[in-house]
């Protein structure tokens, strides 16, 4: 039996879990108000901040962990799996060697802060940079832009993993098409539990409640240098400014639901046209494997909405059985992960 | 059924004479890509190119002619079909009422100038920016940028047609994707004849010899306030001087191929991702049709090319059956356009 510690920091809360094997004991979700975060420069800088409510956690399960792990960040390139915390990585990350600076970054920091109190092993698993994909999936038209690889890796592979599970096959053997809606969106190709290709609203993916996805290449140019945007204001239209928020005011797919049922013709129209825009990235996706999908695996908080679901199926199903696996499952992700990498049954690489 | 069919192009004007589906004869009238660099627009070469014009149909037995169709240009977004020139579209073009600068743009002139002197209608059949997109598929995730219909029309519902034909049904009945593959890729489903959705070969979708496609656009902004690229370079380097020209110097199929034979790693590469992308852009389009496709067609220049049909075929068989209509030939698709309107088959279009 392992007791693991899970630390999910996100943008304006610290999300911690204490596991017994796959059982969760606890969970807490901390709040930061925008004040409280203001205080600090950097991402970065939060973690003594952070690290407060970690010790309260712990006070409160009075438990000793036999691991702990962080949720993995936006580092480098690094292929999916169970990575050792070490001190490089932590190096990497206040030296800003990463592609972003992002809240999950302070996942390994903490992570390896917990570790050195208990003196245990600390892991991150699946990072957001998490890299996979097929090198004919990164050419653009355009040698200088490369596509990468930013994604929902954790929840992506865990519900991956899931369906293996319930399905009773080996993963190595799946194609999946995993569409994590949540603030962000990503449709993923998942072949033998590798993503080989993904297409993310923050980048040339389908619109969501918040970022723009891919749009006409031209008229972005003139934007661009209209003088009428400085970079940041259009860069916001794939960073919480764009999508649906940009056209109905909010990005609340609760909020813009109960419109909808409420007759709002114009807040109809528009999820459509966004469903419209995943199912494309799903039937686009379905060719990288040749058509040999298994399943379809809507997740995230998105699919709480059944109306949203039931569009996508309309379309999708003709390439394969859609499931829902509403929510995320990133706590039990990194603990089920961990356990694993315990029990030697994956190996947990060496971050260099 | 007597047809003559003009067609205006870049450095070149077609003619051509039917008789019914049968080319009696095609002149080519040449021009010094100098002596068209003078011209500011289109239209200031209508004296000029309506001359020459008329100097090559001296020489040829013009009697009996039932109509003349020109090639129809960016005109404002319009129904498909075939329309008779009138005084309305004469204006709109003259006074550049017009989607965008297109030596095309003109052929609607040519074709009354000449129908006039024979006493005779004249015609245009499927512009350029036939617009029959569901209004779902207008949706960016950028309110100030509207998803634009401009496609390869003429050839694309013309092998649609080819398309029915084959399978013994109805053109307005069936459900195809079209993928027009030529130095510009247009993929589009095709709706019970209707055009309800396009890559717009130059705004989003796979890049092509010379064009660099739909690229992230979010990065393109870095790359457009990175200060280290005018305007101008960027456009160029997405339409002209992207894609194979851009990584392996030529937009010369053949030549490419030459080198994958040899063993140019590089070029197989960038010559695979290209039909990935097309792939990946027909898939989404199908999903579109909700898997309803009856056929998938292909044509364009590319389409003369195994190498590149039996890759292609290999990724997408799974939609549907395929079919393939290597090149494309405007002066017979304008020709059998004006005949269809003259025997009755069609009903002419009016321009308002």
């Amino acid at each position: 039996m392992y007791k693991i510690l899970t630390i999910n920091p996100g943008s304006t809360s610290t999300k911690i879990a204490f596991f017994r094997d796959n059982d969760k004991i606890l969970e807490k979700t901390y709040q930061h108000s925008t004040e409280e975060l203001s205080a600090f420069n950097r991402i970065i800088d939060q973690s003594e901040f952070r690290w407060k409510f970690i010790e309260d956690f712990l006070q409160e399960i009075n438990k000793v962990p036999d691991a702990v792990v962080g949720r993995g960040g936006v580092l480098k390139p690094l292929p999916g799996g169970v990575w050792k915390v070490n001190l490089k990585m932590e190096d990497d990350i206040i030296q800003g060697n990463v592609q972003a600076e992002h809240a999950s970054n302070l996942g390994p920091i903490l992570a390896r802060k917990a570790s050195e109190k208990f003196n245990i092993p600390a892991f991150i698993v699946d990072p957001v940079s998490t890299d996979e994909l097929d090198d004919i999936a990164r050419v653009t038209g355009f040698p200088d832009i490369e596509r990468k690889s930013k994604t929902h890796a954790l929840n992506v592979k865990a519900q991956s993993r899931r369906y293996a599970r319930e399905t009773e096959k080996p993963i190595e053997e799946l194609n999946l098409i995993v569409v994590h809606m949540g603030g962000g969106l990503t449709v993923n190709l998942v072949k033998g539990g590798k993503i080989r290709d993904v297409l993310d609203t923050r980048v040339d993916g389908p619109i969501s409640p918040e970022s723009a996805g891919s749009v006409d290449i031209p008229q972005i140019i003139d934007i661009a240098y209209s003088g009428k945007y400085s970079k940041e204001d259009l860069k916001k239209f794939w960073f919480g400014k764009g999508g649906l928020v940009a056209i109905l005011g909010t990005n609340s797919v609760k909020d813009i639901m109960e419109r909808i049922s409420t007759g709002d013709k114009q807040a109809e129209f528009y999820t459509k046209a966004m469903v419209y825009t995943i199912v494309k990235s799903i039937g686009a996706l379905a060719t990288t494997a040749r058509g040999n999908i298994n399943a379809i695996i809507l997740t995230g908080g998105v699919t709480h909405s059944k109306v949203i679901t039931d569009w996508i199926k309309e379309y999708a199903e003709s390439i394969a059985p859609v499931f829902v696996y509403p929510g995320s499952i990133e706590m039990e992700a990194m603990a089920e992960s961990a356990i694993m990498a315990l029990n030697e049954e994956v190996e947990a690489k060496e971050y260099k | 059924m007597r047809i003559l069919v003009i067609n205006p192009g870049n450095v070149s004007t077609k003619i051509s004479l039917y008789t019914n589906e049968r080319e009696e004869w095609k002149e080519t009238i040449e021009y010094d890509v100098n002596t068209i660099k003078k011209f500011s627009s289109p239209m200031d070469q209508l004296t000029m190119r309506l001359q020459d014009i008329k100097k090559i149909l001296k020489t040829h037995d013009l009697s009996n002619v039932d109509a003349v169709v020109g090639r129809g240009g960016l005109f404002k977004p319009l129904l498909s079909g075939v329309y008779r020139v009138n005084n309305s579209m004469i204006e709109d073009i003259k006074n550049g009422k017009m989607t965008g600068k297109h030596m095309s743009n003109i052929g609607a002139i040519l074709a009354k100038e000449i129908g006039d002197s024979f006493d005779v209608p004249s015609f245009i059949v499927d512009p350029v920016s036939v617009d029959e997109f569901e209004d779902v598929a207008r949706i960016s995730g950028i309110p100030e940028i509207e998803r634009v219909a401009l496609q390869h029309t003429l050839n694309i519902r013309r092998t649609a047609r080819l398309g029915a034909k084959k399978l013994g049904v109805n053109f307005e009945n069936a459900n195809f994707v079209v993928a027009h593959l030529g130095s510009g890729i247009s993929v589009c489903p095709l709706k019970n004849g209707k055009i309800i959705d396009a890559n717009n070969a130059i705004q989003e979708g796979p890049f092509s010899p010379e064009r660099a496609g739909g690229v992230p656009a979010n990065t393109l902004v870095d790359i457009c306030f990175s200060g280290k690229y005018e305007k101008k370079w960027i456009k160029k380097r997405l339409v002209g001087q992207g894609g194979f020209v851009a990584y392996l110097g030529t937009n010369d199929l053949r030549k490419v191929e030459e080198k994958i034979n040899a063993g140019d790693k590089k070029s197989k590469l960038v010559f695979d991702a290209m039909i990935y992308q097309i792939a990946k852009e027909i898939g989404g389009m199908a999903t579109v049709l909700e898997g309803e496709v009856d056929a998938i067609l292909l044509t364009g220049g590319l389409a003369y090319s195994k190498m590149l049909i039996d890759n292609l075929v290999e990724r997408i068989s799974f939609i549907g059956p395929i079919f393939i209509f290597p090149g494309e030939n405007e002066m017979e698709s304008l020709a059998e356009g004006a005949l269809r309107v003259l025997t009755g088959k069609e009903k002419e279009k009016e321009y308002v």
